[in-house]
């Protein structure tokens, strides 16, 4: 019995880790896309037309830890190349990474909070 | 991209007028984007001091109108007069004929005037009497029209106001502003004190430069996913003409340029969508008898939350 509660405990972890983890990024449009994404999905008080700028202040001002600069002029590298007509910038900056991941992980601790004893 | 023509024209802009730091801004905007502007609020709030000293520190030529009930177009765009010397009609040239032209209250001059200024707005040509006369480069016109006013006033209709590339309104000072306005204004400030930013080649290339801002075609897309949504919407009895969405793009690419960028991002637009929009939108009645909308605004910043741009 214990066993099977062990092994159902492992489970759901891996699961829970497996969404926080966001999906592979190879290039900084596939990261940007997903982080889109992650934004449109896990910060539900911006509005589906929200643009990187409003998105990034929300996000600033809710306190998100980042290294905002190394962030920013990835930003403005990836917008030069997607509305632009600019080379894509080469690598995928680790902060947008760390922003996707964040995000993931910020959800799935507040959805495991209103789980939790008390909650209705 | 010169991402200091904005601090340098708000700099000498500033050392005049108080407070308007956001109006200066938004007629460079237009005045690179190629456009006119129309200046809404109540009398004595800076309105022709900010165009006159707008149009001196952009080394342009200036000329006003007081437009007035009983104004024939000639007065405003010139006609033939009859030389003795020579024997010959000739075509004198009307304040028109310039590079920044205020058109101070424009609602007052009857829809002959009107319609003769917007036409010279539009085409940038006056036509007297078969003569057709190009109009200086660059030209622009400020037009400025107190909303407070209903008497003896002929309002714009909706073809025309299509014709401004933006509507600024200029809201009363707050109270620090309003004290350093007074105080600024017992020592008499003059915009003779203000130095040209450009030359006449500098300001050329600007204008070039500004026309070169890429525009993606998700961008465009983009516009015209929202045109679409401003005549779709209920609250709304006249949406976006295709007019007004090729002036958005324009501001946009302005924008653009003005932030030391070579292309548009979907924050350019959505920054300048309710300054070009807002004046072209007309609101159903019904939709502001039952409360659900009271300013045309409103309906563009909404409309703006829920398409989504290319990302």
């Amino acid at each position: 019995m214990v066993d099977l509660a062990l092994a159902a405990a492992s489970i759901l972890g891996f699961t829970a880790l497996q969404r926080a983890r966001p999906p592979a990024m190879s290039n900084p449009l596939e990261a940007f896309q997903v982080l889109g994404r992650s934004i449109e999905k896990f910060v539900p008080s911006l509005p589906l037309g929200f643009t990187w700028g409003e998105a990034m202040e929300r996000l600033k001002q809710s306190g998100v830890k980042l290294d905002w600069g190394r962030f920013e002029t990835s930003l403005n590298e990836y917008e030069a190349f997607r509305y632009g007509d600019h080379q894509m910038p080469k690598g995928v900056e680790p902060e947008v990474v760390r922003l996707a991941t964040t995000l993931r992980r910020n959800v799935v601790g507040y959805r495991n909070k209103r789980k939790g004893p008390g909650s209705s | 991209m010169d991402i200091a023509i904005k601090e340098r024209v708000l700099a000498q802009v500033r050392t005049v007028v108080i407070g308007r730091d956001r109006e200066a801004d938004l007629l460079l905007v237009a005045f690179l984007a190629g456009g006119h502007v129309l200046l809404e609020g109540v009398p004595g709030i800076s309105k022709t001091i900010l165009a006159k000293s707008f149009a001196r520190c952009m080394g342009l030529d200036f000329k006003r109108i007081q437009f007035t009930p009983d104004m024939l177009p000639l007065d405003m765009i010139g006609g033939f007069v009859f030389n003795t010397k020579e024997r010959e009609f000739e075509f004198r040239k009307g304040p028109v004929f310039t590079n920044l032209l205020l058109a101070d209250e424009i609602n007052r001059a009857p829809p002959k005037v009107q319609s003769a200024l917007l036409e010279s707005m539009q085409e940038k040509q006056v036509t007297v009497e078969g003569l057709t006369q190009k109009l200086p480069f660059p030209f622009m016109v400020i037009a400025t029209q107190n909303p407070q006013e209903f008497q003896g006033v002929y309002p714009l209709p909706e073809n025309q106001l299509d014709r401004f590339l933006i509507r600024v309104d200029l809201p009363y000072p707050d109270i620090p502003t309003e004290s350093m306005i007074i105080r600024r204004n017992l020592s008499d400030m003059d915009t003779i004190n203000l130095d040209p930013v450009f030359t006449e080649a500098e300001l050329r290339e600007v204008l070039r430069k500004v026309e070169e801002v890429h525009v993606s075609e998700e961008v465009i897309d983009y516009l015209a996913n929202i045109a679409a949504e401003t005549r779709k919407d209920k609250r709304l009895r006249l949406g976006a003409s295709p007019r007004a969405m090729v002036h958005l793009v324009h501001c946009g690419r302005a924008n653009a340029f003005l932030s030391g960028r070579d292309f548009v991002t979907p924050e350019d637009i959505k920054k300048m969508s309710s300054f070009v929009l807002s004046h072209r939108l007309k609101l159903d009645q019904s939709a502001v008898l039952t409360g659900n909308v009271a300013d045309p605004a409103e309906v563009v910043r909404d409309i703006f939350t829920k398409v989504r741009p290319p990302r």
